[in-house]
């Protein structure tokens, strides 16, 4: 009949490609979109390498990080040097070693690289015991080097701690604190925003007003009472939890809106009221039309929250509010750089710096690539 | 003929190239325009009619371009034209020239105002580019802009923002801010669409109004045939990037040659029906911007289509009695 | 007596514009105030007006979607039981929803773009629970080859398609309950003048076939004219005239119609006759003019436009709201009258 004749002709030839274009879904055109965004890739690699070592820091360190090593005090970094090693057929990784002297004129110690020796590094050597997952005993590390001698890819600190070893180690606490946090203010602020944006009304106002009156309190004197209230008894375990506790709390806020916000324009969205009117009820309209669409969006935020994490903990440990040694977080770490003249004489002791930065940057470039992918319609 | 034509496209083609392939945007267009003259460029949506303004604009952005022929410019009667393709989209000439004797009004008047400066603000910056008038001469001008596009209240509403206006009001300031330096050529982007029949007539009129007064040609882009029945001189028929027709108004509605501006008014709802009492409809749908067709662009979806040539070489557009240009093999 | 199949009694829907610091209303928006209409089985009433005259909010007044302020909408699916949609609470709408179904303007907003044909064809059939997944398929490939797609879409995300296609496939999902009651808001604005006519085919031969009921929303008074049995023309959320197609066509009766008609351009430039233009602009609903709200811009206004509200007037079947035709009014003045005939 008529509507046969009218028949609209499907954009022509059914190859392959299109076909699969056609019948992509969401996620795999969000894929492609973010596949398209080299930068924010790379910033994924970048991150997957950071945590993949961070979290295993004990197999990927070569010290004890605060393992006092008396004879290699402030000692500047062993650079990692490939080439032929004596005894060895096929070239490898080798450091010099270091020897310590006293200057002539100051009679400052300091050291120099022994570079007519070659000390090789060994892989997947047998070290200081440490448990896999928390749960399998094992000695194996990444690497080492033999007994008596020495290897500090990043220096040594003040008491003769390896650098390298505490970074990671600073890496892991750090790294999780953030993500830890915002997993937190996610559940608070994606909780009380939906229940804020889906209800609206009464509940909405005020959620809306407490959020507002949190995020005009100055976050510096908050933490610091809150920092100040820890006992000082507690474990670092503790204080650490009640870190990532104190983050989340102020850091709901801007999540909420965002959910509420996101969550109030999908409602009206035709398609939602489409759903409505063809008899849904209100679970599938959450459930299959709003949250799906929703998600994207909510990944690219929390991954923008991320790094504001980050350099929450960082700054607070800094300033010495929040975590203190023995626990190594990156924060701690420039907290003990800061001390002396570090930037002239251990400008070492600086690259936790250099790691916030790339953390930072690097969720930031991820998360502009998810935030673009996370609409493949618009262009 | 009698005067020079102040623009003139001679064979222009814009393409966009993608990851996906070659938009090709627009593909070939020629056209004149003469002083006093209306021209209509109608066709259905993605055939290129902003584009091929865009690029006499020198708007066209990367990854697009204009990739062959030229757009011919005079900006005064006796001086030489300028090749308005041939400049560089942030060369000095043609930033002299846009927005002066080149103006546009563009397609969405909810975008094309800036709602952080005052609409005062935004007339203002355009005399001051292009004249060398001294500000309080710029502020009478404004609003006396303002008044002529039918704003009452001119010099109150010259320090409003454009959100304090509807979007009829916008579209007026629009035309305040286009005609402001008297334009040789006024290319208006579907000016009235979006807007309510009675506002569009205001508008209409409007144009109509100060046409005649700046002596400007129009360039009016439309995708509406109702619309330049009322206002055209000429039209240009549009499809997949090329002009597919071109003749007087009167001439094209009464007597339309090329089977794709046939079949188009047609299909337009009022004209008469079927035999079966359903509307005309053109068959098909317009092949996606990537998808290229060989032979005659319109020839999956045209009843007249002869098979073995249609398909496989391109028609010639050229003039065919004298009134009217087509682009068909029916006619060679 | 057979009772309409939908029947909207002075209906009227006000959203809050300010609010006070307790969420109490102070200042409103009349979006939609005193609107009557009946609409019969097999009918189409489209529903004309300008920007913001409160054609949308109508129609998702009728569907519930929201909640009008007073009034009644009387539904009667069946012939028989009639039900005040006005009134009810959403769990005993939902059986009703089946019988009411919309088509949105945009078609690329009221398709979820997470879900295939097949989930968004079988969406409404899911939810009411008709048929298993298998005979669920099986209607959704008729109803979309009904809709004049491919049974092979079926697997396709909406990205796949033109807003034309996409119209086709909402219309398939409109029609999967065999609804009674269609409400379409402005169906064809967004789509292209060659596309347009074949999706108003294609809502033609269905209405026809399955004897569906349309209430057709539109600001292009040609459309209306092509598709609608009854007319009713909205101006700043009251519904100045209504009356059958001829009627309304052929002999406008009020000012707004008329100017409505004149100002409409058409497509002949052999007979280019001086438009009448009506000036000024639609009034902001939340600030309605006293009185007759078209009286600003009405051409025949008389002063006690500005203070009177006219009450909907029936004349030879059809309902007008204007002082000219206001019984004993309309004898001050036979100049107006007499041109009204005309
Ligand atoms: N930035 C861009 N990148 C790629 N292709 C583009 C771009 N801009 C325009 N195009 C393509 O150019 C073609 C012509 O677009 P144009 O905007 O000129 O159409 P139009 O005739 O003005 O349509 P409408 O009536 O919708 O405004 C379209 O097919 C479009 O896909
Ligand atoms: N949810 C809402 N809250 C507040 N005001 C609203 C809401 N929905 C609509 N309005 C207002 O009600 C008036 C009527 O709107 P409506 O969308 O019904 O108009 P319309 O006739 O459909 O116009 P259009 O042709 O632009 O679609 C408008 O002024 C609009 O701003
Ligand atoms: S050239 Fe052929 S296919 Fe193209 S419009 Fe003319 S008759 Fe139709
Ligand atoms: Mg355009
Ligand atoms: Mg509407």
């Amino acid at each position: 009949m008529n509507a046969a004749k009218t028949t609209a002709v499907a954009p022509v030839s059914a190859d392959e490609a299109k076909l699969a274009y056609y019948e992509a879904s969401q996620w795999s055109l969000m894929r492609r979109r973010f596949c398209k965004h080299k930068v924010a890739v790379w910033a994924i690699y970048i991150l997957v390498a950071l945590y993949v070592v961070c979290m295993n820091c004990d197999f990927f360190s070569a010290y004890d990080p605060n393992e006092f090593h008396e004879r290699w005090v402030d000692m500047p970094p062993q650079i990692l040097h490939f080439g032929k090693v004596e005894g060895y057929r096929w070239p490898r990784f080798y450091v010099h070693p270091s020897i310590r002297v006293r200057h002539p004129v100051t009679l400052d110690e300091c050291y120099y690289a022994d570079t007519s020796r070659r000390v090789p590094l060994e892989f997947f050597v047998q070290g200081r015991p440490w448990r896999f997952l928390g749960l399998i005993d094992t000695q194996l590390h990444f690497f080492g080097v033999p007994d008596g001698e020495s290897c500090f890819l990043l220096g040594t600190g003040r008491l003769g701690q390896d650098m390298f070893s505490r970074l990671l180690y600073g890496g892991r606490i750090s790294l999780l604190v953030g993500f830890t946090a915002v997993f937190l203010s996610f559940f608070l602020g994606i909780s009380l925003g939906g229940i804020s944006g889906f209800f609206g009304g009464k509940v909405d106002i005020v959620i809306q007003r407490v959020a507002e009156v949190l995020m005009t309190i100055p976050h510096i004197p908050i933490w610091l009472t809150m920092a100040a209230a820890i006992p000082k008894g507690w474990t670092s375990l503790q204080t650490y939890f009640v870190m990532t506790l104190i983050l989340a709390c102020m850091g709901w806020t801007g999540l909420c809106r965002t959910v509420r916000g996101k969550l109030l324009s999908l409602r009206e969205e035709d398609y939602a009221r489409a759903a409505v009117l063809a008899g849904a009820s209100q679970k599938r309209v959450i459930f299959v039309h709003l949250i799906p669409n929703f998600l994207s969006h909510i990944i690219a935020t929390l991954t923008l929250a991320i790094p504001g994490m980050i350099l929450s903990e960082t700054s607070l440990s800094y300033l010495g509010l929040g975590l203190r040694p023995p626990i190594v977080s990156w924060g701690v770490l420039l907290k003990e750089a800061h001390n002396g003249q570090a930037v002239l004489n251990q400008p070492w002791l600086l690259v936790p710096a250099l790691a916030v930065i790339l953390t930072v940057l690097a969720f930031n470039f991820a998360g502009e690539g998810l935030r673009d992918a996370a609409d493949p319609y618009s262009t | 003929m009698q005067k020079d034509p102040i623009l003139e496209f001679d064979n222009v083609a814009v393409e966009y190239q993608l990851d996906e392939g070659v938009v090709r945007a627009v593909n070939g267009v020629s056209y004149k325009v003469f002083p006093d003259e209306t021209l209509a460029i109608v066709g259905e949506s993605g055939c290129g009619k902003s584009q091929s303004s865009y690029a006499a604009m020198g708007l066209i952005q990367p990854p697009g371009r204009i990739t062959r022929g030229h757009i011919w410019f005079r900006e005064a009667d006796g001086k030489p034209r300028i090749d308005l393709a041939g400049l560089d989209r942030n060369s000095k000439e043609i930033r002299s020239i846009r927005g002066g004797k080149l103006a546009m009004i563009f397609q969405e008047p909810m975008t094309a105002l800036s709602p952080v400066h005052r609409i005062g603000r935004q007339l203002d910056e355009v005399l001051k580019l292009h004249t060398d008038m001294g500000k309080p001469q710029r502020i009478d001008r404004g609003c006396e802009m303002l008044r002529r596009v039918g704003i009452p209240d001119a010099r109150k509403r010259y320090d409003q923002f454009s959100f304090e206006f509807s979007g009829g009001m916008r579209q007026r300031i629009m035309i305040a801010i286009a005609l402001a330096c008297n334009p040789r050529v006024l290319i208006a982007d579907e000016p009235t669409t979006g807007l309510d029949v009675t506002i569009q007539s205001q508008i209409l009129e409007l144009m109509k109004t100060l046409q005649a007064e700046h002596h400007m040609a129009v360039v009016l882009i439309t995708h509406d045939l109702a619309v330049v029945a009322e206002t055209a001189d000429r039209v240009a028929v549009m499809y997949l990037g090329r002009i597919v027709e071109m003749a007087d108004v009167k001439t094209l509605f009464a007597a339309p040659k090329h089977p794709y501006t046939i079949a188009l008014m047609k299909s337009v709802i009022g004209s008469p029906l079927a035999a079966d009492g359903r509307l005309q409809t053109i068959r098909g749908s317009v092949p996606g911007p990537l998808e290229r067709v060989p032979g005659c662009d319109f020839h999956p979806r045209c009843d007249a289509c002869i098979p073995g040539l249609c398909d496989k070489q391109e028609p010639v557009f050229k003039d065919i009695d004298g009134k009217t240009q087509v682009s068909c093999h029916l006619f060679c | 007596m057979k009772p309409p199949l939908l029947s909207v009694k002075n209906l009227r829907v006000w959203f809050p514009k300010d609010v006070s610091f307790f969420g109490k209303p102070l200042t409103w928006v009349k979006a939609v105030d005193d609107v009557c209409f009946d609409l019969h089985e097999g009918e189409t009433l489209g529903l004309v007006g300008e920007s913001g005259s409160g054609k949308s909010t109508t129609g998702l007044a009728i569907l519930r979607s929201h909640r009008p302020r007073d009034g009644s909408v009387l539904f009667c699916p069946d012939g028989q039981r009639v039900h005040d949609l006005s009134k009810m609470e959403h769990r005993e709408l939902q059986p009703l929803r089946r019988h009411m179904q919309m088509i949105f303007q945009d078609p690329f907003a009221s398709l979820n773009p997470r879900m295939t044909v097949l989930q968004l064809v079988s969406e409404p059939l899911k939810v009411n629970h008709v048929g298993n997944a298998e005979q669920r398929k099986q209607r959704v490939r008729e109803l979309i080859v009904e809709a004049g797609l491919k049974a092979e879409f079926l697997n396709r995300y909406p990205h796949a398609f033109s807003g034309g296609q996409r119209q086709r496939i909402v219309i398939a999902r409109a029609l999967a309950l065999q609804p009674k009651l269609i409400v379409c808001d402005e169906p064809v604005s967004a789509l292209d003048v060659s596309v347009q006519a074949q999706i108003l085919n294609l809502m033609m031969s269905l209405k026809e076939k399955y004897g569906l009921s349309y209430v057709f929303v539109a600001h292009d008074l040609e459309v209306v004219r092509h598709i609608a049995d009854r007319v009713a023309v909205m101006y700043a959320g009251r519904l100045v005239e209504d009356g059958t197609k001829a009627q309304v066509f052929g002999n406008p009766l009020h000012p707004y119609t008329r100017a409505l008609l004149a100002s409409s351009p058409k497509p002949n430039p052999s007979h280019r006759a001086k438009r009448g233009i009506l000036h000024g602009e639609v009034p902001d609903p939340s600030n309605l003019p006293s009185g007759c709200v078209f009286h600003p811009r009405c051409p025949e206004a008389r002063p006690e436009c500005s203070h009177i509200v006219p009450a909907q007037t029936r004349i030879d079947g059809r309902n007008v709201r204007c002082l000219l035709y206001e019984s004993g009014r309309t004898l001050t003045d036979p100049a107006g009258a007499d041109k009204a005939a005309s």
